[in-house]
Parts: C-alpha cells; sequence; structure tokens
C-alpha cells in the first residue's frame, strides 16, 4: 500500500529487490520482526541495566566500570542486530510508513539517543574506571543516563505505535 | 452538542482503543526488555561469561528485586493484553507453548540463583545459565509468532 506521493528514493526502496522480497515474503517479515526483539533485549534491556547504574538504582554494590566494559560490547551487538533487521523491515514498507508519524519522531529520538550516547562516552564516561566504592558516580553521568533512559523508552513507544497509525 | 457525538462515534471509540492497546502493548514490551536484560546478564554469569570483577551471585542478588518486579510489570499487563481476547489466545497453541516455556523459564532462574549461591555449583549453574537463555529466547520468539499464526 502507497500512501499519496512519496518521493522517488523512497519508492526506489520500496521496489528494491529485496524490499519486495521481504514484503511478500510470510516467513522472511515475521522471523525478521523476532529478530528485531531480541536485538532490541540485547540492546534497551543491558543498557537499561547500565543507565539504572549510573542512576544508583540497582547494583549500587557493583563498581560500574567492569559492568560498563562486560555490558557495552552486548549492547553493540544488540545494536547491529536490531539496526539490521529494522532497515530490512522499514524498507520493505518504506512507501506505506513514508508519512508515518511515529515512525519520524522514533527516528528523531533514535538519533537523539545515539547522540546522547556519543557525548556521554567521549566525555565523563572516560573516567568510568574511578567510579564506585566511595567515589559516586558524577551527577553529569546520572544527567547522561536518565536522558538515555527516556530516549530509549520513547523509541520503544513510538516504535509499537507505528504499526497502529 | 456536535462534539459530544463525534466523541461517541465509533470510529473515535475504536482510535481511543487502539491507542491504549498500543499503549499497553509499549509498557508490555519495555517490561520484556528489561527482563530479557536481567536475564541475559543472570544467564551469562551462571555459564561464566561474567570478566573478573563481577561476582556472578552478586549480581544476581543484586537483579533479585528489578527481574521480580518486570516479571510482574510483564505477567500484568500480559494480563491485560490478553483479557482483550482471551478466547483467540486460548485456542491459540503458540499461546500454551509460550506459558510453558515462561514456567519453566521461572523456575530454572530460580535454580540459577540458588545454584550459583552455593560453593561448588559451578557445573548446575552453567546448565541452568544455558537453560535459561534458551527458554526465554523461546518465549520471546513464541511470544512474537502468537500474534501471527
Amino acid at each position: 500500500m502507497i500512501i499519496g506521493d512519496v518521493p522517488d528514493w523512497v519508492r526506489a526502496v520500496h521496489e528494491w529487490p529485496l524490499s519486495v522480497a521481504v514484503r511478500e515474503s510470510e516467513l522472511l517479515f515475521p522471523i525478521l520482526q523476532t529478530f528485531h526483539i531480541f536485538g532490541l533485549v540485547l540492546l534497551v534491556g543491558v543498557i537499561a541495566i547500565l543507565d539504572l547504574r549510573f542512576l544508583g538504582v540497582l547494583l549500587r554494590a557493583q563498581a560500574p566500570g567492569p559492568l560498563a566494559r562486560w555490558l557495552l560490547p552486548i549492547s553493540r551487538w544488540g545494536f547491529a542486530v536490531v539496526f539490521a533487521s529494522g532497515a530490512l523491515l522499514l524498507a520493505a514498507q518504506s512507501a506505506s510508513l513514508y508519512f508515518n508519524e511515529f515512525l519520524r519522531v522514533k527516528l528523531l529520538l533514535l538519533a537523539a539517543a545515539l547522540m546522547n550516547a556519543l557525548l556521554f562516552h567521549t566525555s565523563v564516561f572516560r573516567r568510568v574506571h574511578e567510579w564506585g566504592g566511595a567515589v559516586p558516580v558524577p551527577r553529569s553521568a546520572a544527567a547522561f543516563a536518565g536522558a538515555s533512559l527516556l530516549f530509549w523508552v520513547g523509541v520503544l513507544v513510538t516504535g509499537r505505535y507505528i504499526a497502529y497509525f | 452538542m456536535l462534539d459530544q457525538l463525534a466523541e461517541l462515534s465509533p470510529a473515535r471509540a475504536i482510535a481511543d482503543s487502539i491507542a491504549v492497546f498500543a499503549g499497553v502493548e509499549s509498557l508490555h514490551i519495555m517490561f520484556i526488555a528489561f527482563l530479557g536484560g536481567c536475564v541475559l546478564v543472570s544467564g551469562l554469569a551462571g555459564v561464566g561469561a561474567a570478566p573478573r570483577g563481577i561476582a556472578p551471585a552478586a549480581l544476581l542478588q543484586g537483579l533479585r528485586w528489578p527481574y521480580r518486579g518486570a516479571i510482574a510489570g510483564a505477567a500484568i499487563t500480559g494480563a491485560l493484553l490478553f483479557a482483550t481476547s482471551a478466547q483467540k489466545y486460548l485456542s491459540n497453541p503458540l499461546f500454551t507453548v509460550k506459558l510453558i516455556l515462561l514456567a519453566s523459564a521461572i523456575a530454572v532462574q530460580v535454580l540459577l540463583a540458588r545454584s550459583l549461591a552455593r560453593p561448588g555449583g559451578a557445573g548446575w549453574s552453567r546448565l541452568f545459565g544455558i537453560a535459561s537463555l534458551l527458554l526465554w529466547l523461546g518465549a520471546i520468539t513464541a511470544g512474537r509468532w502468537i500474534g501471527l499464526i
């Protein structure tokens, strides 16, 4: 279903053989959706634990440094899975989703989440190995963690609404 | 008067209920994502994949209440979604599969926490860790496909 007049490049993505294959396959589409959820758990579930640690909500006895070193690679794998599956699902429906406002807001929130992570990791996060025990997590790190949680929750919620509007 | 009529029109009612339904689904997915994070971290700690500097038993102890909270949240939102079309779900074999996998996964998580807290329980922890990860993977997969068959 193509709604309204979409730009040529969107139509080209929509008619791309892989998009057509995903769209018309009864198996490929739900398999990609399943992988999208696995990736989402790896990415958001793990990031949420880390963010809540920075906020001092859970695992307070655990120094954040080793936790971050362990969990961040997992979340990057999660991002790779969620991004690849999401890109294919989006390409397959690009013409019908082009005007979807929830998708647009989701992509903005996703960009905000990634920008927030980039800023965090190139600034105060560099001293993560010093935190824990007697050294509290700095407030700026907690602020980054709080923003991260809000952005990812926003991505999840708007993502769910895309299917309905 | 016409405004009120518009508020009462079936279209409006459906639109509203879709928004509410999708909202509950969003919450369900949020709880599952967080639950999945807790389970993944616990399972990896169980199989011995936690790095030095992280004590598996303390990790599971620390995640116990967040994990339980996520289970409760996912169960409550799941029950709300179930209530909207109970008959349809009950006649769906995947729904039964999902519930069995979930019950097993929750039981295995208890066994995993116990074996990690016991000295010399590393062999069992590895087994329960792998079982837990596989069962949750199955439960999430079954959950996704419930709506598709």
